[in-house]
Order: structure tokens, then C-alpha cells, then sequence
């Protein structure tokens, strides 16, 4: 039993969100910044509070102290002049971080016989996982590290706190650094071009999420659900991981791409975290592209401390397994998580060492390679989809046609009728098919991008004002 | 263009934050159970729930059918679980559920009514669905006849009367769908009507109650046609464009009649004749989102689900019902009601009081419980609609 997550109700694409809370500080914000610019951050500070506590105030505490501990490890470790000092004082800051992170997150990994102790009637079972907390946490990591090491400082608390909490980025990432926002929480300047640029960016995000993957979602759950996946074909089981790698995508690259541009109507710069993942022409690439903030995270965190592949191939291999260990159970506290993150180590060990696909000179022999990698992508989400580790097995088992499941149904191709416009245009649009088309159209693909962005728009907003409940899938983490 | 097209947009999200300021008491008309607010306050109209501030923006209505055009053009048959079929009706499926406990709970009620000298008789409905391969083109199986033939059973084993009128519509509709809306899963004021005439001669051929089956021939009643009037609400569910509009029959008696009908939950204690019966208010709403949106005209027959509604016929002298009843039963207690002395209308869903205590203090003559197939097994309200013991 895992610990009860908590979300924060009021979600980007949820109708008090857009209509109300947003709209309110992007006015209020713009207001303050007529009448006195120092307020700013403090306005931005209160509202992501706000945010934060939307549908109850028990998990503020928790994001508070995540604050004032990072301030204050932050301050003690500039402020030291010994090295010892600062040394002990960042193996505390972290330590901290991770205690409360694996305390919230990962107490569903204790055996039963402790989980079932009350302690002074407090079960274990009853932890709530406060939102973001996986992400707060390791920038609050990243920004006492940086201190550390003389690159970041922030003096002012509400500064510091901004940094942490900061509304677009503070559920589901982008993970930022102190570096990345050092400047915009001096002084932000906006024109209303900077803030429709800021505009376009979140309508696209927008309509990833919500015209595309949720719609995925309706797919995927008649199969992930449960233990509908026994008696579904075969092609149905593929149809449900091919729709998952849309949605998936889409979901968080949706997220942050309203993220980054919630984040450039208030004047701050996130930093990209998806590259056209699925363009990509091996697994190493895809991890190059996927989620590169936290791919950032832990290179400049982890694997480069540990060496890195400096220091030999044994060495290295190491290091990869500790990083895609971290990274898999960062995901999730179920051991089908752990599982996931081991079998992308050893594709990514396996590529490095043994197939070496920089190296494949042939046309066909990339495009098969590329299509491959793609295919492992696609079997390795079905492991992260699921809720278990035995059913992750069971469901690559019956994947591979071994489980007996038939080949193709009438559901089957229904479903496949059904959700085809929303499977193709999540195929299209997961390359850089408007990149492309610039270059060769560039006025035509103005107009066509901008029309996409109008109807998907009004889609969208069709749909929320339909339905209400529609969680992103990386809040979970 | 681009820079237009988006300065259009934000202006657009910037007008929807202006009206979800301006959400008030007076303008609030939501189906659901919420907080209340107390007219304009920010911060508490900041706190409505999620799908209850959706339900009150200006335009909604319009996105409502932006989404069903687009669902039409991309050729989509299953929208918010609802299935749509070759000839337009919206279809939801009801999944194998387990009738032991509904039984049971029935052979309980018909226990207490044996020893107080009542009489009980379940009446299946028809579900939308003739059969359970109706949903095979979309690949799933619809269960509800399954559910209603396994409970039906046990009702046999039971020793329980019952009529199952889904022979009798089987005999008079080659298909089965012509009884039912196209946007809605109820069926027609004329299969309402149909299933009171064959109740009414079925008490009296097992009972012997003595009600007058014939005032409520065909030929005594008027029909009047209202095409493309209304959207039912698996059609206000998938978007109007997406449904099309439903034609409705407004059916009353010709002949004369006279009736004493109370409704506690809404205030009504009156006479007159079976007009009484029809909220034709809601006929009056007629503005074009309105009538796609803002009404139900299979409510025009008394009202909606009340707790409780008393009919009292004046011109009757036999015959004290009392049914037990789901929203399948609007279209036939009014014309029922035209046969019998009184007829009261219990709706489990909606009240708290004792049935058992209800059926002890009144003489009813028989105690009808009359649920469409998909309420088997099923819970409202967080109750089994078989529990009659509350």
C-alpha cells in the first residue's frame, strides 16, 4: 500500500484555474507592476501559496519549511568560511531533503508488519503525498548545492521562496535552477508581445493536454485499468501502449509548455524540457530529449559527482545504475518504477557499449534502429503504466503474444476507428512538423499553426466546460 | 493574424474571468448540490466547485456544440460513455451486476405486505437496449436485459408477481428503439402511456381492483407533435450538434377529468384536471440554447422526481397504489392515475421517511414497484435502490 497522494485540485486545466485564479494574478500582476515593481516577487509569492494550499492548507506547512530550510541552509553554507563548515552543513540541507522526501513518498514501501504499527493513532497508511513535493525537493537540492559550490545566492527569502514555489512550475516541473531565474527575480520586464508570446506557448500546452491526452487517456484506461489488460487482444494491448506514449507526452510536455508559458506572461524564463522526444534516433537521444530538466538534475547532481564516464567502463556502468535506479524510483514508490528505470540502464549500457548506433552508417540500417528504439520506448511505458510489477511482466507477456490473448477483437477496431484523429494527430504533431514546414512555407505555416492553436483552443475549452475532473499524470510524481 | 488571433483568445479568457466574478445567487441555477454563495464575493466564488462554476459561464452552450460538431465531423460514436448508433440513439452500456441482494431486499417488502394484507407486484421496464448484443458493434456487451432476466428469475423462485413488460413492447414495436428517445434514455410519453394501459388491465385480470383500463384507450387521448423540440440528457452529455433534437408528443385525455394532486417538495396542494399534472412552464422556454439545453420535456409530466407525490382522482372510487418508482414512471402515473382512485409516487432515491411506517399507516390496495432494468443492483444517492427497510 502506497501512501494516499494529495493534488492540488485546482490544475491548469481546470475551469477555476484558467477563468479565475489565473486571470487574477496575471491582472493583479500587472497592476502591481505599474503601481510599485518591488512587490512583485511577494504577489507572485503569496499567489503560489495560494495555489498551493487551493483545496486545504494541511500540506503548507510541509512547502514552508521546505523554504525556510533551504534558506537557511542557503545562507549558512554562503555566509561559512570554513569548508568543513559548508561541507556538513550541505550533507545536512540534503539529507533533509531526502528524508522528507522519502518519508512522504516512499513509506509504502515498508513491509506490512510496520506499516500496520499506530503510533499514537497515526497510521502510516493515512500519509498524505503533499503535490510537487518530488520536484520542490530537488530544486531546494540543486539551489543548496549551487550555493555550495559559489555559483547561486539569494539573500532575500521571498526571492528564495518564489524560486521554490513558484506557481507554473511548482506541481509537475519544469525543475529549475537558481541560475535560471537569478535575473528575472531582479527585474522582469514585460511587453504584451512577450506576454502573447507567453500566451501562445500555454494555448499549446493547453490543447496538448487536453484535446490530445485526455482523450488518449479514455484509450488507454480500457486497458491499464484494473486488470482489463487479461482479456483484451493483442493488438488491443498494443493499440493501449502506443496511445500511452501520446499521452504520456502530451499530458507532460502539455504541462510544461503551459508551465513555460504561464512563466514568460510573469516575466521568467523556464527552461525547455522537451525536445521532440520521439524524433529522436536511439534511447540515449530520447533521454536527451525527454524530461531534460530532470535529466539535467541528475548529471550535474549525481552522475557527473560520481565520475561521470571518466573513470572506466566498470566505474561507469555504475553510475548509470545508481542514476536510472534514483530516477525510477523518483518516478514512483511501486517496484514496476524500479523496474522501468533498471531496463532503460540497461538499454542505455547496451548502446553505449555493445551496439553503438552513432556509429551505424546506413540509411535503413538508422531508420530500423531509430523504429527499435522506439519500440522499446513504447514497451517500457507499458511497464511504467501499470500499477504493479507483476502486472507490468503479465502485460509484456501478453504483448508478445504468450498469454494467449487473441490476436484482434470487434472492441479492438472500434476503439481504433474512435480515437484515430486523436492517434494521428498526436503521431503528427510529435515531430517537428511545423519546424519543417516553416522553412520550406514559412507565411503558410504561420497561418496553419495559428488556425491549429484557434480550433484546438476553442476545443479545449469545450472540453473543460464538458467535464471537470482531468488530473495530469506527472503530478502524481 | 497571429497576433490578433491571440489577443482575440486572451480577450476571450479575460471576458469568462469577468463572468465567473459576476456568479451570483439569483443567476444560479445549478442541478447539482453545492455550497451556497451569498451574491457577489470573490473569494467564495473562488471556492465553487470545479464542474458547478463550468455550469454557469455564458457561451458554455455554444462550446457544448463546438465539441459535438466536432465529434460528428471526426466520426466519433462514443463520447462521454455514451455510445451513438447507426440510427442515432445514444446508448449507455450497464454492466453484469449481481441481483442476489435486490431479491432479497424485494422478498422482504413483499413479506411486511403480505402481513398487512397489501398486495405486490414488480414491474420490469424495459431497458433502451433490446438485447445484449445491441453494443456488439462497438465490441462490448450491454447487460441489462441479462441483469433483468437473472433478477426476474429469482423473483420467480420467490414466488413474487411480477409483469415483464418487455414481452408486451416486443410485441408492439418491431424494434425496440422506436419506444424510446433518440437523446434521452427514457422512452416516450406514448410507450408511458402503452405501459398503463397494459398495467391497468393486468391489476384487474390478478387483483380484481377494479380500475378503469378503458378511460385510457387511444382513442381517448390527443396527441400533439413537437418536432425537433427538445435534447434529452444523454444529449446535453455528448452536445446537441452531436445528438440532434428529439420530437416530442404532448398526449392528454380528451375526455373529461378531474384530479387532486399534492407535491410537498414543491409546494403543490391543487385541483384541476390532468393539465395539473403537466409543468407547461416548461414550454414557455424556448430561447434557442434553452431549448437544446435548458429543458427537460420529459419532465412535463409531474414535475420531476419528488420524494413523494399524492394523485388523487376524483372521479375514481377503486384502487390505492402505491409504486415505487424511477423516473420511467413520469410518463405512466399520470395516465395510471386516470384509472385508479389514488395513486401515490414513493421515490427511494430522494426520501428519507419510512416506507415500511408509509405502508402500515395507509390502506393501499397494492404496493407496485416499477424500475427500468438499469436499476437493479444499483445505488443513488449512496442507497440501494431495492432498499425499501430506511
Amino acid at each position: 500500500m502506497t501512501a494516499i497522494r494529495s493534488i492540488s485540485d485546482m490544475m491548469f486545466t481546470t475551469s477555476s484555474f484558467l477563468f479565475l485564479f489565473f486571470p487574477a494574478v496575471l491582472v493583479g500582476y500587472q497592476i502591481i507592476s505599474l503601481i510599485c515593481r518591488k512587490f512583485q516577487n511577494a504577489y507572485l509569492l503569496l499567489a503560489s501559496l495560494m495555489f498551493y494550499c487551493w483545496n486545504g492548507t494541511e500540506n503548507l506547512p510541509i512547502l514552508l519549511s521546505s523554504i525556510m530550510l533551504t534558506y537557511f541552509s542557503g545562507i549558512l553554507i554562503d555566509k561559512s568560511n570554513y569548508k568543513a563548515v559548508k561541507k556538513t552543513l550541505l550533507a545536512i540541507g540534503i539529507a533533509i531533503n531526502i528524508l522528507l522526501l522519502g518519508f512522504y513518498k516512499y513509506s509504502g514501501l515498508i513491509p506490512d508488519f510496520i506499516s500496520e504499527l499506530n503510533v499514537r493513532n497515526f497510521n502510516i497508511r493515512d500519509i498524505t503525498l503533499p503535490a510537487g513535493i518530488s520536484f520542490f525537493t530537488f530544486q531546494s537540492i540543486s539551489y543548496i548545492i549551487d550555493v555550495y559550490r559559489g555559483e547561486c545566492a539569494l539573500v532575500n527569502p521571498i526571492d528564495l521562496g518564489l524560486f521554490l514555489s513558484f506557481f507554473p512550475k511548482l506541481i509537475s516541473g519544469p525543475i529549475i535552477r537558481c541560475s535560471d531565474i537569478r535575473d528575472s527575480l531582479r527585474s522582469s520586464c514585460l511587453s504584451f508581445d512577450v506576454i502573447l508570446d507567453g500566451f501562445e506557448r500555454f494555448l499549446i500546452g493547453l490543447c496538448k493536454k487536453v484535446v490530445i491526452a485526455n482523450n488518449l487517456s479514455v484509450l488507454t484506461d480500457s486497458v491499464y485499468r484494473g486488470m482489463r489488460f487479461k482479456s483484451s487482444s493483442v493488438l488491443m494491448l498494443w493499440l493501449a501502449a502506443f496511445a500511452f506514449t501520446l499521452q504520456i507526452y502530451y499530458d507532460f510536455s502539455g504541462y510544461s509548455d503551459m508551465a513555460i508559458g504561464m512563466g514568460k506572461m510573469f516575466g521568467f524564463s523556464l527552461p525547455e524540457n522537451f525536445n521532440y522526444p520521439y524524433a529522436a534516433a536511439s534511447v540515449t537521444e530520447f533521454w536527451r530529449r525527454w524530461h531534460m530538466t530532470l535529466s539535467q538534475w541528475f548529471r550535474d547532481y549525481v552522475y557527473i559527482p560520481l565520475g561521470g564516464s571518466k573513470k572506466g567502463m566498470i566505474r561507469h556502468i555504475f553510475n548509470l545504475l545508481v542514476v536510472w535506479g534514483i530516477t525510477g524510483i523518483w518516478h514512483g514508490s511501486k517496484w514496476n518504477f524500479l523496474f522501468w528505470g533498471l531496463c532503460n540502464f540497461l538499454l542505455l549500457v547496451f548502446e553505449k557499449y555493445f551496439i553503438r548506433p552513432e556509429k551505424i552508417r546506413s540509411q535503413i540500417g538508422k531508420g530500423l534502429y531509430r523504429i527499435t528504439s522506439m519500440i522499446c520506448i513504447l514497451l517500457l511505458w507499458s511497464i511504467f503504466r501499470v500499477d504493479n510489477l507483476s502486472n507490468a511482466l503479465l502485460i509484456i507477456k501478453a504483448m508478445l503474444g504468450f498469454s494467449g490473448n487473441v490476436l484482434h477483437d470487434n472492441r479492438t477496431l472500434f476503439l481504433l476507428n474512435e480515437y484515430k484523429f486523436y492517434l494521428a494527430a498526436g503521431f503528427l504533431f510529435a515531430f517537428p512538423f511545423f519546424a519543417v514546414l516553416r522553412m520550406q512555407h514559412p507565411r503558410f505555416s504561420l497561418a496553419l499553426r495559428t488556425l491549429v492553436i484557434a480550433g484546438g483552443t476553442l476545443l479545449a475549452i469545450s472540453y473543460i466546460l464538458k467535464e471537470a475532473n482531468n488530473p495530469f499524470i506527472y503530478s502524481l510524481f | 493574424m497571429r497576433k490578433f488571433t491571440l489577443t482575440s483568445i486572451l480577450i476571450l479568457f479575460l471576458f469568462f474571468f469577468v463572468d465567473a466574478l459576476c456568479i451570483t445567487e439569483k443567476n444560479y441555477q445549478s442541478r447539482r448540490n453545492s455550497a451556497a454563495m451569498n451574491n457577489l464575493h470573490l473569494f467564495r466564488s473562488l471556492q465553487l466547485p470545479d464542474n458547478t462554476l463550468s455550469e454557469r459561464f455564458a457561451l458554455r452552450y455554444f462550446f457544448y456544440d463546438c465539441a459535438g460538431i466536432f465529434h460528428r465531423l471526426i466520426g466519433r460514436n462514443y463520447v462521454n460513455e455514451i455510445y451513438r448508433n447507426n440510427d442515432g440513439y445514444l446508448l449507455k452500456r450497464q454492466q453484469n451486476i449481481d441481483v442476489s441482494e435486490s431479491a432479497e431486499r424485494l422478498v422482504q417488502l413483499k413479506t411486511f405486505c403480505s402481513q398487512h394484507g397489501t398486495k405486490l407486484l414488480y414491474v420490469n421496464f424495459p431497458y433502451k437496449t433490446a438485447s445484449d448484443s445491441d453494443l456488439s458493434l462497438f465490441g462490448t456487451t450491454c447487460y441489462a436485459n441479462q441483469n433483468a432476466d437473472a433478477f426476474l428469475e429469482e423473483l420467480r423462485k420467490n414466488d413474487i408477481d411480477y409483469i415483464d413488460m418487455r414481452e408486451y413492447f416486443h410485441d408492439r414495436y418491431a424494434n425496440l428503439y422506436e419506444a424510446f428517445f433518440k437523446t434521452d434514455h427514457h422512452w416516450k410519453i406514448s410507450s408511458g402511456l402503452y405501459c398503463a394501459q397494459v398495467l391497468s388491465s393486468e391489476i384487474n385480470e390478478r387483483y380484481h381492483l377494479g380500475l378503469s383500463p378503458e378511460k385510457i384507450a387511444d382513442k381517448n387521448m390527443s396527441i400533439s407533435l413537437m418536432e425537433n423540440s427538445w435534447v434529452g440528457e444523454y444529449g446535453q452529455k455528448t452536445g446537441a450538434s452531436y445528438s440532434g433534437m428529439d420530437d416530442f408528443e404532448l398526449i392528454e385525455p380528451v375526455i373529461p377529468t378531474s384530479f387532486h394532486l399534492k407535491i410537498p417538495n414543491r409546494k403543490m396542494d391543487t385541483d384541476g384536471d390532468f393539465s395539473v399534472m403537466l409543468n407547461k412552464k416548461v414550454l414557455d422556454i424556448n430561447g434557442f440554447w434553452e431549448r437544446r439545453y435548458g429543458r427537460s420535456l420529459y419532465y412535463l409530466y409531474l414535475y420531476g422526481n419528488d420524494p413523494i407525490q399524492t394523485i388523487h382522482n376524483n372521479d375514481e372510487s377503486s384502487g390505492r397504489i402505491l409504486l415505487i418508482k424511477d423516473s420511467f414512471a413520469q410518463a405512466v402515473s399520470p395516465f395510471l392515475a386516470m384509472t385508479a382512485n389514488t395513486i401515490v409516487n414513493w421515490d427511494l432515491r430522494y426520501n428519507d421517511m419510512s416506507l415500511y411506517d408509509f405502508i402500515e399507516k395507509n390502506d393501499f390496495d397494492i404496493v407496485i414497484v416499477m424500475y427500468s432494468s438499469s436499476m437493479i443492483g444499483r445505488e443513488i444517492n449512496g442507497r440501494l435502490m431495492f432498499d425499501f427497510s430506511h
